[in-house]
């Protein structure tokens, strides 16, 4: 056991693992990179799930991801096992600064002699306490030390670094991610991986004069056992919170939802609109006991050298209908095209029934992804620890001073960490 | 031509200038030349300084949504950090590289297409420019630790002599101003995308900065590694660096091209 802490223990193997870590990683890119087959699914998923399913299909291909996965928690074992070994020590030295002595052995050669005529414990100690030091003298012998809290910072780096290993391993064991719930304005859906559902009450897509995407954004309403229990808009960089998961707005556009036919029967004094839904094949017009058959339907109608109609594209420019009309006992009345964009093509032909392609009925809608990600938080937290700790040593750095006092003779040998501290004091 | 365009040739010559003085100062002792190197650097920083504020006024965001603005602002962060190490660490032979440097990154910009696009919607934030101005003046930071490593190989300095300290202390600043950037991107990434973490290759080479450059400070402090092998090891992290912005973005065709 003692060989294994003591393995761990060890700066060298810190320095190894990041080099291997690097060397896998720069591999792995490379095969990430040329097999979009294989690793496309990844960010639809949680690591662990797909490491422990898709990653298991080509392991020719990712087993670079579970050396880099291994290799990572070896690095945080090394990280934890330095930290206990070192941190008490450090505390200790922060307790007892005099047992900063022992680092250095002035006047052996190194630091220089400093003139400071009488009494230079006295001097070298104000010329210290005035930069900002704090002095701890013990005979002829002084330390000093400033900022003296900055060896800490980078344990609290460390210990930001372990929490986001831990927050990372949570969200991986108890987190998911749905992507691809697409709701229309005004309808609701289930929330997958949530009890409740998701009403989308407006959809808001801004162009600006470019013709150039300004914003978009959904307004949402949580509904839980029939209760409201959020609601919200939700927009680029804008999630909406809810149930312990997050709701993002992905994709957005306006769908086709149905067609508008206007119906004139002049024998019965009818003339109003049929809604016909996407994908019915039979309305009723009216009561009037007649009814409308869509037999064929065109998004962008065009007609090939043959004359034949076709959809020349997936876009809803010019949409056409072969519609058919019956009466009540099953007698077909008449059938032909009709054309919303182009309505002098129409061929359909009837005494008893008139025909036409009103309108489209667009309607806006909204894509969504459904995430839970309970190790979030904390990671983000021990992110900003760890960006505290780095830019905190930015600016405040450890200064030491240790000197050996000559008071018969005005001298001391000094030794400083900073060249810069030597002008300081030489006053 | 506008001033933007205008003030940006004129930063581009004054760089070019700039780099031929340093590199004769190679061949010459003279001071002259590097007085002159110097001026023409600092005449450099201001006219790229106006070049990237009229370009902001114009745009009304920050210089950064395309291939042409990240190069100016690169180029932009090159001469800044020139002039940080100058008066911080009094060390001017880092021009030798930064500026040369600031040249092909500037030719990169000036061939690019430099249009103003409209920024989209998920990018009009502070995440993303906090993200990117933190990564670009880290990588600038690299830069300069690359530039006192080439030195420190070159003139044979001891272990412990400054510019071992220039190489550990520019690699600590670009370190932690990309940890800056990687803790911002991952948490614009999470409001956004919903994840703070993507499989792209952009992400994991980011991480590889991230970590390689873990290692670097660590190696500082392993007695093998001191003087020569922490200066090996800043020139090669350089060489990830430069590969992650500009080798990703443009050979691999990453989703995530700046």
């Amino acid at each position: 056991m003692k060989a294994v802490w003591e393995f761990f223990n060890s700066l060298k193997l810190t320095v190894y693992l990041i080099l291997a870590i690097v060397s896998v990683t720069m591999l792995g890119s490379f095969v990430l990179y040329l097999n979009p087959r294989i690793f496309g699914d990844m960010d639809q998923t949680l690591l662990f799930r797909w490491l422990a399913s898709s990653g298991l299909d080509y392991p020719a291909y990712t087993w670079w991801l579970y050396v880099m996965v291994a290799m990572v928690v070896l690095l945080g074992v090394n990280t934890l096992v330095c930290t206990v070994e070192r941190l008490p020590k450090l505390v200790n030295r922060y307790r007892d600064p005099m047992l900063n002595l022992r680092d250095v052995e002035p006047g052996g050669g190194t630091g220089r002699e400093m003139e400071l005529a009488d009494g230079p414990g006295l001097r070298l100690s104000g010329r210290l306490k005035e930069s900002g030091y704090h002095v701890f003298m013990d005979g002829d012998r002084l330390f000093a030390e400033k900022n003296r809290w900055v060896p800490f910072m980078p344990y609290l780096v460390h210990a930001g670094i372990m929490v986001f290993m831990v927050a990372h391993l949570i969200s991986g064991l108890y987190g998911y991610r749905n992507s691809g719930l697409y709701i229309y304005q005004g309808e609701t859906a289930r929330s997958p991986g949530g009890d409740y559902n998701i009403r989308v009450d407006e959809v808001k897509i801004d162009y600006r004069d470019d013709g150039s995407l300004k914003d978009y954004g959904s307004r949402l309403t949580a509904i839980k056992d029939g209760r409201e229990i959020k609601s919200g808009w939700v927009s680029a960089n804008m999630p909406m919170f809810v149930e312990g998961g997050a709701v993002y707005q992905r994709q957005f556009g306006y769908g086709f939802k149905g067609l508008y036919v206007r119906a004139a029967i002049p024998s019965q004094g009818f003339d109003d609109y049929v809604y016909l839904p996407k994908g019915a094949s039979m309305v009723d017009i009216g009561m009037t006991g007649y009814s409308l058959s869509v037999d064929r339907f065109l998004s962008d109608a065009a007609t090939d050298e043959r004359g034949m109609y076709y959809s020349i594209s997936e876009e809803l420019a010019n949409p056409a209908i072969m519609a058919s009309v019956y009466h009540k006992a099953g007698k077909k009345v008449a059938s032909g095209w009709l054309f919303a964009r182009d309505p002098m093509k129409d061929d359909f032909r009837s005494t008893e029934v008139m025909l036409k392609l009103a309108d489209v009925d667009l309607r806006p809608y909204s894509s969504f992804d459904v995430n839970r990600d309970p190790g979030a938080i904390p990671a983000f937290l021990a992110s900003l620890i760890v960006m505290f700790g780095s830019v905190v040593t930015l600016y405040f750095r450890r200064e030491r001073v240790w000197a050996t006092l000559d008071e018969a003779a005005g001298r001391a040998q000094v030794i400083c960490t900073d060249e810069d501290v030597y002008d300081r004091l030489a006053v | 031509m506008d001033i933007e365009r205008t003030m940006f040739i004129a930063a581009f010559g004054l760089a070019a200038g700039a780099s031929i003085l340093f590199l004769s100062r190679l061949a010459s002792d003279k001071r002259p030349l590097l007085l002159g190197a110097e001026a023409l650097t600092f005449l450099y920083l201001a006219a790229m300084t106006v070049s990237l504020a009229a370009r902001t006024v114009k745009s009304g965001h920050a210089p950064m949504s395309n291939r042409y603005e990240s190069l100016a602002c690169f180029a932009w962060s090159l001469g800044s950090v020139y002039w940080y190490v100058r008066l911080r660490y009094k060390e001017a032979r880092v021009g030798y590289f930064l500026m040369p440097l600031t040249v092909v990154v500037m030719f990169a910009a000036y061939i690019s297409p430099n249009m103003i696009t409209p920024l989209y919607p998920a990018l009009d934030t502070w995440m993303f420019e906090t993200h990117v101005a933190a990564a670009f003046v880290g990588y600038a930071f690299f830069g300069a630790s690359f530039a006192g490593s080439v030195l420190y190989l070159v003139s044979k300095e001891e272990a412990g002599r400054p510019l071992e300290k220039l190489i550990f202390r520019t690699g600590y600043y670009g370190y932690a101003l990309f940890t800056v950037s990687m803790v911002i991107g991952g948490i614009w990434a999470y409001l956004a995308w919903g994840t703070y973490w993507l499989w792209k290759v952009k992400e994991l080479w980011s991480f590889l900065i991230w970590i390689y450059y873990a290692g670097f400070l660590h190696a500082i402090y392993v007695k093998k590694l001191r003087g020569r092998g922490v200066a090996w090891l800043s020139i090669i992290g350089f060489a990830i660096t430069m590969f992650t912005y500009l080798g990703v973005g443009i050979m691999m065709k990453s989703t995530h091209q700046l």
